[in-house]
């Protein structure tokens, strides 16, 4: 609001008003300017014609005065006669400079000067001057206007006598209408002038221009009405000779063919336009004024109340809340301020219970807050202390005391069977040890009892006067009047008690009930966190210590020794014991095999013999875990040597674990310590697995030792069949050699003829002997690589010249199937290195099995290099490989298993031994096929190969 | 403060610019003496009080008997030296005032002809820093023969009296001469080199037998115009002139221009100069009132009757 308003409302007022006024200024001006452009322009050509009629009569006047004289018997008077009146004429028309009779016959007859002799009877013939034609055919004629000494304006007139009486010719001197148009008044300064039928000026009011020979065609408007000659003004925009706008209207004198212009300043012209514009502009400003006047009147009428109203607001809001508005407008301004005045007064009443409210949310929201602090306080120290309770338990109490505004507290531990002090707040150290001695058991006797026996908070409104009360004398000794106990529960079972007192007799409220049992909560978790902790601890050390010798025993699978290291090791760490003692049973002895620990012990390698007053001895024997808590307790007769031992080492507790194999123990896991003590069952359990352990390394070295012999042995043997072989076939093949010769020569007849049925069987037996030879060629070459014996010879080689022999080998083979046999070797192939005569017989072989499971279409042998390698592939269209088979083509005597390949023959050694060749080389043999399209085999060789050492193996 | 200061400064400004112009000085060179000249003085200043503004005076510096293109170019330098805005200058002074060049414009009042005295390019477009009044008295010279011939219509012998000293007047001279050509008159031409030796040469020319005394019009023959008039009445020889104060003096007759209206219009011309036009552009006027004055007594005098024609003509008739 402010000035805003009261500006907003006078400016919107006085614009509207401007507005109106303006327009309709605006308006009535554009009006009365074009009204008055018509009326002036009027007037002036009223003027114009009033001017112009004006020296037309100053001519005619001329005209006239000569017309006296010149009648039709005048010329027959004396000269001095004529002279006389001719002088008397100039004597009353001044501007007649000259007179002149002309008779009938065009000849001067007289002439009278001002300014030349006059002249009588000179008889010049003047019958041709135009002055004279024009006049007697006309009686009157007005001659051009000209110009004398190129300065003054003259002109001829000329009036016949009646008759034939001839011509006056007067010069009329035109410098004399100077008097008509300088009397002719236009306005203020407006003024008349004459221009002549070529525009030069006749008449002026400043003699000057005419004497000069201004010519006035320059000007728009003259130029303007000599193009359209009878044409009406134009309205074009006019100026005079000094530049300045005027207003120009002209009329015509068409005897003398003269315009007479009449010329008034626009700025005159228009002085009704101004004058009625400056009245408008003097009424818009008095409207304005008016306007102001009372908008700022209406305005203030509107904003004081607002005013008012916004005063009165801002006491309210400034929390004047019994301030009332007084605003007598009887309008909508009126019932606003009652609108204010009832919204204060709600205002005012809501206030007082407002601040009652406040104050009691204040008071809640600080317990909140306090409550709030005290239980982060708590989980603080629940998380700063994961492995303790009693400092969570410390700040329980703590705060339990201090946000129920208790004297005491205190938190009891139900521990080996008893309720028992754990933690207090506030309470004399002296109360304290008497509070520590105590021990609760569930029962109606104590608070804590009490507590514990129904599992639910129990106060007690004042202990020393309650009779039902059995421990008054605690409560007289520490001078606490009201107790109330929380119980501390875990799945339905009170782990603990928690008691707060007051020395005076209040009873706690819900309330601090509520708190109270947040708080137990909170200390039951954190017990539970501690308990939880312990427990994960634990758990991940016994899984740290299984790993660790589990990783032991399998980076030592030969030697026993390192585990059993690793397990005292961890037994000392993990089994509460100070000194561990593996032992292993050797027969009916015992072996010191390892020892962890400050204690005094066995070397390594001492043996005992089984005996079972030893108590290890005994654990070993019985397969049983023996405890010994204290030594000094045992027997002496019946642990007599343990005793003695625990003497000389300098142990009193001892836990020993048996290695168990088989439900027989081959060892055990003996744990000392120096003070009398038992060991915990789960450290029993501990000491049990690591035992297991030790057994099951023990196991694996056996076990390994085992598998190590036997593999050896089977190389041995291996070897010795290779070998075996070797020898067997060279042995086979001498004899077989012999059979086949001489089964040769018996059936070429050397040996006398053989009957047609022996010549049959004889060539069985060939055929037989040759496939039995092939057959023991192959087993030859297979054992010589199995046995490692096969060794390639290394030479330079030519894939061409290769391919080439395959090709004139087998060509025959393939014609007489009638087969296309063909190979695509790109020139320039380089040379190779390897064993040219193997990788022949591994193309022969592929090429001979393309064509032996080929039975029409072609083969066709392929070799490129690539990366140093030579890839020599085979191309068959024959019965294809299924897939299932294709792996197992490969192996030794395998051949696929169908009736046509049985048909074929063969040994079903040949890819095997050419993959072996071909991985001598360190390439490798592949094969793609599809059942009845045809097989490729693919082998790969270094173009460069070496040998591969011991292929064999 | 300063806005203030600074409207005080123009306003200041203002009323300076409007006193000058409300006090312009002039000069007024003439070649006669300022008794001669008085009445055309006054003609002057009458005129240039009837065409100046209102509250506007025009202070007029006067300098005499200037003659000689010498004198003429010292009292220009000394009219410019002394604040004149504009110089008048009258009769003979005319042509060595304008060649002398004055920074400052020229009004003058020339009997001769302008044109052929080469003061101006042409009549109605001066050109030059100089503007004025011609007073015809080349092409009236001829008209007051034959004035003088109407009356004296026996008259053989004229006597044409000049001021040597008078610029242009051989012109004059040669125009007469034309006139009375094949008119069977005898003219004969007597020129008076100072106001000194005018009635010497005047009676020279009365000793010569002329019959008629014509005196070309120049101010210092007006001065002598009285003395001259009795010498030739006393000689029974009547006078002719241009102007009427000579006909009041004594000549028989005089006719040309009304000389207080053309000073008059003089006037006219030096407040227009001075308001800002420029000279060249302001063309030169001839007399359109051109005055005949008859002097009765003087005919009587010599025993001359005068014919009707010039009564009628007169404008004035001296009894």
């Amino acid at each position: 609001m402010k000035r805003g308003l009261f500006l907003k409302y006078v400016v919107l007022f006085v614009g509207l008003v401007a507005a109106v006024l303006v327009i309709n200024s605006a308006l009535g001006l554009w009006f009365v300017y074009q009204e008055n452009r018509r009326a002036s322009i009027e007037v002036q050509h009223e003027k114009a014609e009033n001017a112009a009629q004006r020296i037309e009569s100053f001519v005619r006047e001329i005209e006239r005065q000569i017309g006296w004289v010149a009648q039709a018997q005048w010329a027959n008077l004396p000269v001095e006669q004529r002279r006389f009146d001719y002088v008397r004429l100039q004597r009353q028309v001044p501007a007649i400079t000259e007179l002149v009779q002309i008779d009938r016959e065009g000849r001067e007859q007289l002439k009278v000067s001002r300014l030349t002799m006059d002249m009588v009877g000179s008889g010049t013939d003047l019958s041709k001057e135009p002055a004279f034609v024009e006049a007697m055919a006309k009686r009157t004629w007005f001659g051009p206007v000209y110009f004398r000494k190129e300065s003054e304006p003259y002109m001829t007139m000329a009036v016949a006598h009646g008759g034939r009486g001839g011509v006056t010719v007067a010069e009329i001197n035109l410098k004399f209408i100077w008097d008509v148009v300088s009397q002719i008044k236009v306005g203020r300064d407006g003024y008349a002038y004459v221009v002549g039928p070529q525009g030069r000026l006749v008449a002026h009011p400043d003699i000057s221009l005419v004497l000069r020979g201004t010519d006035m065609k320059r000007l728009p408007q003259v130029a303007a009405a000599f193009a359209s000659p009878g044409a009406g003004d134009s309205e074009i925009d006019a100026k005079n000779l000094a530049g300045v706008s005027v207003l120009s209207a002209h009329a015509e004198i068409p005897a003398l063919k003269w315009l007479v212009f009449v010329e008034v300043p626009t700025i005159e012209a228009q002085q009704p336009v101004i004058n009625a514009g400056l009245r408008g502009l003097s009424l818009l400003v008095l409207g304005l004024l008016i306007a102001a006047l009372a908008g700022a009147l209406l305005a203030r009428r509107m904003v004081v109340p607002i005013r008012a109203l916004q005063a009165g607001a801002e006491r309210i809001g400034s929390g004047e809340l019994g301030h009332r508005l007084s605003i007598k407008t009887g309008d909508e301004l009126e019932s606003l301020a009652n609108q204010f005045n009832r919204s204060a007064a709600a205002l005012e009443e809501s206030y007082a219970t407002l601040e009652q409210r406040v104050e009691d949310r204040t008071r809640e929201l600080q317990e909140s807050l306090e409550q709030q602090t005290a239980t982060a306080g708590i989980l603080r120290v629940i998380s700063q202390s994961p492995t303790d309770v009693e400092p969570v338990l410390q700040a329980v109490a703590d705060a339990a005391a201090g946000l129920c505004r208790a004297d005491e507290a205190a938190v009891f531990l139900f521990k080996d069977g008893a309720y028992r002090w754990a933690a207090s707040a506030h309470i004399a150290s002296t109360y304290v040890d008497v509070v520590k001695g105590e021990t609760f058991t569930p029962g109606n006797d104590s608070l804590v009892g009490r507590t514990a026996l129904h599992g639910t908070v129990v106060q007690i409104e004042d202990a020393p006067n309650d009779p039902d009360y059995g421990r008054r004398d605690l409560a007289q000794l520490g001078g606490a009047h009201t107790l109330i106990g929380v119980p501390l529960q875990r799945e339905g079972e009170t782990i603990g008690v928690m008691v707060l007192t007051r020395r005076h007799v209040e009873r706690f409220t819900d309330k601090h009930i509520e708190i109270l049992k947040i708080f137990a909560d909170q200390a039951v978790i954190a017990i539970q966190n501690v308990r939880l902790f312990t427990e994960l601890r634990e758990s991940l050390e016994q899984q740290t210590a299984t790993a660790e010798i589990l990783q032991v025993i399998s980076s030592s699978p030969t030697d026993v020794a390192p585990v059993m290291e690793a397990v005292a090791r961890a037994a000392v760490r993990f089994c509460g014991a100070e000194d561990a003692h593996v032992f292993l049973r050797d027969g009916d002895d015992i072996v010191s095999s390892a020892h962890e620990g400050p204690l005094s012990a066995h070397p390594l390698g001492h043996r005992d013999p089984l005996d079972i007053r030893l108590s290890r001895a005994q654990s070993i024997v019985e397969a049983r875990v023996t405890h010994i808590v204290d030594t000094e307790s045992l027997d002496a007769q019946e642990y007599s040597l343990t005793r003695t031992y625990a003497v000389k080492h300098g142990f009193r507790a001892q836990l020993n674990a048996p290695m168990l194999q088989e439900g027989r123990a081959i060892g055990c896991i003996c744990l000392r310590r120096r003070d009398p003590g038992a060991f915990t069952p789960r450290q029993i359990e501990l000491l049990e697995t690591f035992a297991a352990q030790a057994v099951i390394a023990i196991q694996n070295v056996q076990l390994f030792t085992e598998i190590q012999e036997k593999s050896r042995q089977l190389e041995v043997a291996s070897q010795h069949k290779s070998q075996f072989l070797a020898n067997m076939s060279h042995e086979l093949r001498t004899p077989l050699n012999a059979i086949i010769g001489y089964t040769e020569m018996m059936a070429d007849g050397l040996y006398g003829d053989v009957s047609e049925k022996a010549q049959g069987v004889l060539e069985r037996v060939q055929s037989n002997g040759r496939h039995l030879l092939g057959l023991i060629n192959d087993v030859l070459d297979l054992s010589k690589i199995e046995a490692g014996q096969l060794v390639l010879a290394m030479e330079e080689y030519s894939v061409t010249d290769m391919v080439a022999t395959v090709l004139s080998a087998t060509e025959s083979l393939a014609r007489t199937k009638g087969l296309k046999l063909g190979s695509d070797v790109p020139a320039g192939l380089p040379t190779g290195t390897g064993d040219a005569r193997r990788l022949t017989q591994v193309l022969l072989n592929l090429v001979g099995n393309a064509i032996k499971f080929t039975d029409q279409g072609s083969v066709e042998v392929r070799a490129a290099e690539a990366d140093g390698r030579f890839e020599l592939s085979v191309v068959d269209t024959g019965f294809g490989i299924a897939p299932e088979d294709q792996a197992k083509i490969f192996e030794e005597f395998q051949q696929v298993d169908n009736t046509s390949t049985r048909k074929k023959g063969g040994t079903g050694l040949g890819l095997s031994i050419s993959r072996r060749i071909v991985e001598l080389h360190g390439g490798r043999i592949t094969v793609e096929s599809e059942v009845g399209k045809g097989s490729t085999f693919k082998v790969t060789v270094p173009v460069n190969a070496s040998p591969i050492k011991e292929a064999a193996q | 403060m300063k806005r203030r200061e600074l409207i005080a400064v123009g306003g200041a400004a203002f009323v300076s610019a409007r006193a000058h112009a409300a006090e312009r000085t002039i000069g007024w060179i003439s070649p006669e003496s300022r008794e001669v000249t008085a009445p055309f003085f006054a003609a002057l200043e009458a005129g240039l009080k009837a065409n100046l503004p209102a509250g506007e005076t025009v202070r007029v510096i006067e300098r005499y008997g200037v003659s000689g293109p010498q004198a003429a170019a010292q009292q220009v330098a000394e009219l410019q030296q002394q604040g004149a805005s504009l110089i008048v200058v009258q009769g003979a002074a005319t042509p060595p005032v304008v060649q002398a060049k004055p920074a400052v414009p020229v009004v003058f009042a020339f009997s001769g002809d302008p044109v052929v005295g080469g003061i101006v390019q042409s009549l109605a477009r001066p050109g030059g820093n100089a503007t004025g009044m011609s007073f015809m008295s080349v092409e009236l010279n001829p008209k007051r023969i034959d004035f003088l011939r109407t009356m004296l219509p026996a008259c053989r012998k004229i006597a044409l009296l000049s001021n040597a000293r008078h610029f242009g007047e051989e012109n004059e001279i040669a125009a007469c001469q034309r006139t009375v050509e094949g008119a069977g008159i005898e003219l004969s031409v007597w020129r008076s080199q100072s106001p000194a030796d005018i009635q010497s040469v005047v009676g020279q020319a009365l000793d010569g037998g002329a019959q008629a005394l014509v005196v070309l019009p120049s101010s210092s023959m007006v001065q002598q115009a009285a003395a001259t008039c009795a010498q030739c009445l006393a000689r029974n020889v009547p006078v002719v002139s241009g102007w009427a104060s000579v006909a009041r003096a004594g000549a028989l007759l005089t006719y040309g221009p009304n000389l207080e209206a053309a000073y008059s219009r003089i006037g006219f011309y030096v407040v227009r100069v001075l308001g800002g036009a420029a000279p060249a552009n302001l063309p030169i006027e001839q007399p359109t009132i051109l005055e005949l004055v008859l002097n009765r007594k003087t005919a009587n005098a010599l025993g001359v009757t005068i014919p009707p024609t010039l009564l009628a003509q007169a404008d004035e008739v001296i009894e």
